[in-house]
């Protein structure tokens, strides 16, 4: 364990808290009238990949996840299949943290996923690599309401 | 101090180390969602470090100001201890403001940008203070340098009570001179006092103490070139341990003309004047001034 890891805040996801068994099952719940579910192993592979993207993007998470969230915004688009899902809601999971850094916390967590489903669902057409390329401005536009073709 | 460096020094436990750690997580969650009024799950590393080292300065001071031992924190609802220890914060800015406001109404004749800017930003620091989230925090410049420094240790408001309560004395001894004579000793000292960032007290008490460690009359500043050689004479050959004696001797008959008589003012006048020792035993056997001649 490196001196960073010992620290009250350390590098690693020591302090911040895993998708709970019950949380899962709530949210494959949800999914699984879409034919979409997380399988624990799977689920263990999306916490994984959470602290991946909160540490290259800088980010702490304390409680909870933003997964939830992610899976109730998204379930029911046309655009996932059950075969990716585990595959897209990771890399929706990687963007959304991205978003957070890239818009300087001001938009909310609510505002950025509405943000991200309003172009995914609309130009982006279920694209998770427009969604790659869009810029702060333009999720923050998507975010407003103000679909714009040329928001990236 | 840092939040590790604060609990790593704590004389606790490992067990209890880890359970005070644990409590602190649970305050920082609960300041996360707070601060964030439960918008965001997530924060940038270094507002979560803020908060925490917020967290621990609040509770720190709280301990130490009581005479807690940091064991305390671990007895009872870590929330409960973090409200106490905030109510005693809010209560330190009100006083606080009280010195600020004090500070202000007792400004020397002399100008000076630095120190009028200073008490300005300083009125600004209590608009912008976050005491609930960023408590450790200074949120405006202090340009004006005082005779002694405020620790940088000192953080927040403890920082701004520290220098405060520092301005309160150098002012409270630069109201007993004559301004005329303040003027010039400054002048000579630098020819622009009033607006560079330099202290106006010291030159004041250098000449105080030299004047009186001399046993010339209190109450005048300048010294004549007959005078200035006197002084320096009887302080040539002087040991170190007797500088010191003469200089605190000097500055406790200063504080008194001066009618300082709260204790710790009178102190950080002496502990001022102490201060001189090493100047005086450089500079006066090799020819050198530390007081100043107007003549």
């Amino acid at each position: 364990m490196d001196e960073r890891e010992k620290g009250l805040i350390p590098a690693t996801g020591f302090l911040q808290t895993e998708l709970s068994s019950q949380t899962l099952e709530r949210c494959n719940a949800l999914s699984e009238r879409f034919g979409l579910r997380l399988a624990l192993e799977q689920a263990r592979e999306l916490e994984r990949a959470r602290l991946r993207a909160l540490e290259d993007t800088g980010r702490i998470e304390l409680e909870g996840g933003v997964l939830p969230k992610l899976i109730y915004a998204f379930c029911d688009s046309p655009y996932l299949e059950a075969d990716t899902y585990a595959e897209t809601l990771e890399a929706l999971q990687t963007l959304f943290y991205a978003f957070k850094a890239e818009t300087h916390d001001a938009l909310s967590d609510d505002e950025v996923i509405e943000g991200m489903a309003a172009a995914f669902h609309g130009p982006a057409q279920g694209s998770l690599e427009y969604l790659e390329g869009l810029s702060a401005a333009g999720l923050y536009r998507f975010s407003m309401g103000r679909e714009e073709w040329d928001a990236t | 101090m840092q939040p590790d460096a604060w609990l790593a020094q704590l004389d606790l436990t490992h067990g209890e180390r880890n359970l005070l750690a644990s409590r602190l997580w649970s305050l920082l969650r609960r300041a996360v969602r707070q601060y964030t009024q439960g918008d965001s799950t997530s924060v940038p590393r270094e507002l979560a470090e803020a908060l925490l080292a917020s967290l621990c300065f609040t509770l720190e001071r709280y301990c130490t100001l009581g005479g807690l031992p940091a064991r305390s924190l671990l007895d009872g609802e870590p929330e409960e201890w973090l409200d106490r220890a905030q109510e005693r914060l809010r209560a330190d800015v009100e006083n606080g403001k009280r010195l600020w406001a004090q500070a202000c109404a007792g400004l020397p004749p002399l100008e000076s940008e630095a120190m009028l800017g200073t008490l300005r930003a300083i009125g600004g620091f209590f608009d912008r203070y976050n005491a609930a989230f960023l408590a450790q925090e200074i949120p405006c410049m202090i340009d004006y340098p005082l005779m002694l420094p405020v620790s940088d240790a000192m953080a927040g408001i403890d920082f701004i009570q520290a220098y405060l309560r520092r301005v309160l004395a150098e002012n409270r001894l630069l109201a007993a001179f004559h301004p005329r004579e303040e003027k010039r000793v400054n002048s000579l000292c630098c020819a622009d006092y009033a607006i560079l960032p330099v202290n106006l007290c010291l030159p004041v008490l250098t000449n105080a103490v030299g004047r009186e460690m001399a046993g010339f009359t209190p109450g005048k500043l300048l010294l004549t070139g007959r005078e200035l050689a006197a002084l320096e004479e009887r302080l040539s050959g002087l040991e170190r341990d007797a500088l010191l004696e003469a200089l605190n001797a000097a500055a406790r008959k200063v504080c008194a003309y001066a009618g300082i008589t709260d204790a710790w003012a009178c102190g950080y006048v002496c502990l001022a004047a102490r201060e001189l020792a090493p100047r005086i035993l450089a500079a006066v056997p090799e020819g050198g001034h530390v007081f100043l001649s107007g003549f």
